[in-house]
């Protein structure tokens, strides 16, 4: 392909020379005997870091999110009393209330309601039967 | 390696992988860790060379093949290809003369405004003279995929530099 004169006078433009101070650096630590161990600019980061890095607000503010989401749950929560059930608010709840349940006191199910004893009553002295009553009023 | 070898293969291809280097990035600390990591691969890995017949053509696409890397994980964490065109380091030299001064400084602009895969073809065809058989090896694509994209960055250049062109033909 033959270069046209536009492309003729792209070529001639001279490209910038390295720095002139970068041979010795670059070459001195480049030397197997300087060279140490340390992270090329290469290297792969870890991985959770390359998760993370696309968008690491987006991944701060769901964070921050979750920490008032819990904080708001926690002041929320009914606060507990001295003596009060521990298990307020809890989620084991129901297991708590389950075991209860099992106790003679809570079976209420199984347990037929049983009418107190009747009191006795007290013997009725008056007005006597019909009978005396008759009498009474033949004799008076 | 030997440290004479080093120094010879600095000397040779320094200047031309220091030109792609910056011409592909924009940016000059880029360009230094990278020209230092591929010099560090060459000290501790001798035989990298081994075999080469063509050495410039092999380091240009080490020197390709990292910059897309470094650059891949740069956009990942800055999105610093929106900062192409107004972080050029200047890719050719101080001219004396104004006129030059004013093409080299929009010809530089118009580079930084074409696609990296343009831009590469153009500066290996253009100031590294390489057919485009062989810019398809440096860039691992096809001759005809390398000669379209030079076509087209160039055709950019032309647009863009045209009236300047004409006044200081």
């Amino acid at each position: 392909m033959n270069l046209d004169d536009f492309e003729q006078r792209l070529r001639r433009q001279p490209l910038r020379p390295v720095p002139p101070a970068w041979r010795d650096a670059i070459l001195d630590s480049s030397q197997p005997s300087t060279l140490e161990p340390r992270p090329s600019p290469l290297t792969p980061r870890p991985w959770w870091t390359e998760w993370l890095w696309p968008s690491p607000v987006a991944w701060a503010g769901l964070a921050a999110t979750w920490v008032v989401i819990l904080a708001l749950n926690y002041a929320a929560a009914p606060p507990l009393s001295a003596g009060g059930p521990r298990f307020a608010g809890s989620i084991n709840g129901y297991v708590l209330f389950s075991r209860l349940a099992e106790e003679p006191q809570f079976d209420l199910l199984s347990e037929t309601p049983t009418a107190p004893p009747a009191a006795e009553r007290p013997r009725r002295t008056n007005p006597g039967p019909r009978s005396d009553a008759r009498r009474r009023i033949l004799s008076a | 390696m030997a440290a004479s070898e080093l120094e010879r293969l600095y000397d040779e291809h320094a200047s031309a992988l220091f030109a792609i280097l910056l011409n592909f990035t924009r940016d000059e600390a880029d360009t230094r860790d990278l020209l230092q990591e591929i010099f560090r691969r060459l000290a501790t890995r001798p035989d990298l060379l081994a075999g080469v017949r063509d050495e410039r053509a092999f380091l240009l696409r080490l020197a390709h093949n990292l910059a897309v890397d470094w650059v891949r994980r740069r956009d990942t964490r800055a999105r610093a290809v929106d900062r192409l065109a107004t972080e050029s380091e200047g890719l050719f030299a101080a001219a004396a003369d104004p006129d030059d001064a004013v093409f080299r400084h929009e010809l530089d602009a118009a580079l930084a405004e074409l696609p990296a895969d343009q831009r590469m073809v153009v500066h290996l065809k253009l100031w590294e003279g390489l057919t485009f058989e062989v810019i398809g090896d440096v860039l691992d694509i096809p001759l005809n995929t390398a000669a379209s994209r030079y076509r087209y960055g160039l055709d950019k250049l032309r647009t863009r530099l045209r009236p300047l062109y004409e006044e200081i033909r």
